[in-house]
């Protein structure tokens, strides 16, 4: 028996093949980049706190909250290991939200670096940042990164290949080919 | 037969994604900044500050600059005030381009304000330079400009003075007339004119000229207290006034 195909069906079936390959390529990547984070931690070398909830209260009287699904505190090198932490900074009822896959704090509770699916929100002035990597102080509020970002505030979004961001986002520089949209 | 379906589908698919993109992307009312350097942000003063080869639009209207300010509205901060574009600014707006080292761009009263040592507004019938400011009202389409002025149309004839007003057709930006003030010379191919103010009719093609006015044709002079010039007809014509009366210095041509 012979099956005969013609050429708009080979194109279909090409397309259809294409298609799976990238979801599953897609799907696999995220499975494995998953995977290895996780593997990084090492619970029988320190301290591993499931659920956490850390509160501080900073001289310039603002508030920070973090929470996590799950800390590992590295003594040797003075930092913790944050799983999905949330960071809520609170300053006159004014909210900055941050989430992120990792994060890092180092140098006791003033620096920190945030990994993977970086996300900044603060609804009061319409703001929302994403990126992919985060490194930032406490205390100043300032930010930066060398990752591409995406950034909207109010009607406005902005596009670049990496960010300075100063105090929580009251002064933001975008650096090279970069994109400005006003609706 | 099922194929022929599928392809349609896949089609009509593909169709969708596209149109849903561009109906996304393409909104004529949003301003569009690209930058090579930096896109900066200043959140108390609401300023967007673009560096290095900008290019930024608004439908029709394009801007390109070493640097372009943008100023969010205080009122309303989600609509753009004005914007302020510094070195090399090139404005096209239409067929109208505008040129620059510094250009201020008001959304609300669609006023553009051209500032440096050489500015200049060029359509197809007439190119508008100045050496000091050229403001610009896009809604009631007058431009004023002044600081070494220079109006030159299709003829072709130059003007020059120290200050000329000019208004233009809301439709194809074409000059409809212009008012000269200060020192005025106006260049044709016969003849050159000088006087203390001057005004173009498009319509009549006429220029009528006032205060000191000197014709120089050739090697004859006229000189007056007014007159007018037909640019259609080459005809020229010299008043006087109470004080003073119309002279005439004539040589014949050489042959």
């Amino acid at each position: 028996m012979k099956l005969k195909l013609s050429a708009k069906s080979i194109f279909i079936i090409l397309i259809v093949l294409i298609i799976t390959m990238l979801t599953f390529n897609y799907i696999n990547r995220n499975n494995q980049l998953n995977s290895q984070k996780i593997q990084d931690i090492d619970p029988s070398k320190e301290g591993k706190t499931v659920g956490v909830n850390i509160e501080q209260n900073q001289p310039n009287g603002e508030k920070i909250k973090i929470t996590a699904d799950l800390m590992e505190e590295n003594k040797e090198e003075k930092f913790i290991k944050l799983i999905n932490p949330i960071t809520e900074i609170i300053k006159k009822n004014n909210i900055t939200k941050i989430t992120s896959n990792y994060g890092y704090i180092m140098n006791n509770y003033s620096k920190f670096k945030l990994d993977n699916n970086v996300n900044i929100y603060n609804i009061k002035k319409k703001f929302a940042l994403k990126t992919e990597m985060l490194l930032g102080m406490f205390d100043t509020g300032d930010m930066y990164t060398n990752s591409p970002v995406k950034i909207k505030i109010r009607n406005s979004k902005i596009q670049g290949s990496s960010l300075s961001l100063k105090n929580y986002g009251e002064y933001i520089k975008v650096f090279g080919k970069a994109k400005l949209t006003i609706d | 037969m099922k194929i022929r379906k599928i392809k349609y589908y896949i089609l009509y698919f593909l169709a969708l994604i596209y149109f849903n993109s561009a109906v996304a992307y393409e909104n004529s009312n949003q301003f569009k900044v690209e930058a090579d350097k930096s896109i900066e942000y200043f959140e108390k003063q609401k300023i967007y500050v673009a560096s290095g080869n900008v290019k930024a639009s608004k439908g029709n209207f394009s801007v390109k600059a070493d640097n372009i300010k943008a100023f969010m509205g205080k009122i309303k901060n989600s609509d753009i005030a004005y914007i302020e574009a510094t070195g090399n600014v090139i404005i096209i707006d239409q067929d109208t381009i505008a040129k620059s080292d510094f250009a201020r761009y008001n959304f609300k009263d669609k006023i553009i304000i051209l500032k440096g040592n050489t500015q200049s507004i060029e359509a197809k019938a007439f190119k508008l330079q100045s050496k000091k400011i050229i403001s610009f009202d896009d809604i009631k389409k007058i431009a004023t400009s002044e600081g070494d002025v220079k109006l030159f149309l299709s003829g072709p004839i130059s003007i020059f003075s120290k200050r000329i007003d000019a208004k233009f057709d809301k439709i194809n930006n074409n000059l409809i007339s212009a008012s000269a003030q200060g020192n005025v010379k106006i260049e044709t191919k016969a003849e050159t004119i000088t006087c203390n103010s001057a005004k173009y009719n498009n319509k009549t093609n006429l220029i009528s000229l006032e205060g000191n006015v000197i014709i120089k044709r050739d090697k004859s002079i006229l000189t007056g207290e007014k007159g007018y010039m037909n640019l259609n007809t080459r005809k020229s014509k010299i008043e006087s006034s109470k004080s003073k009366r119309v002279k005439g210095v004539f040589s014949p041509i050489q042959k």
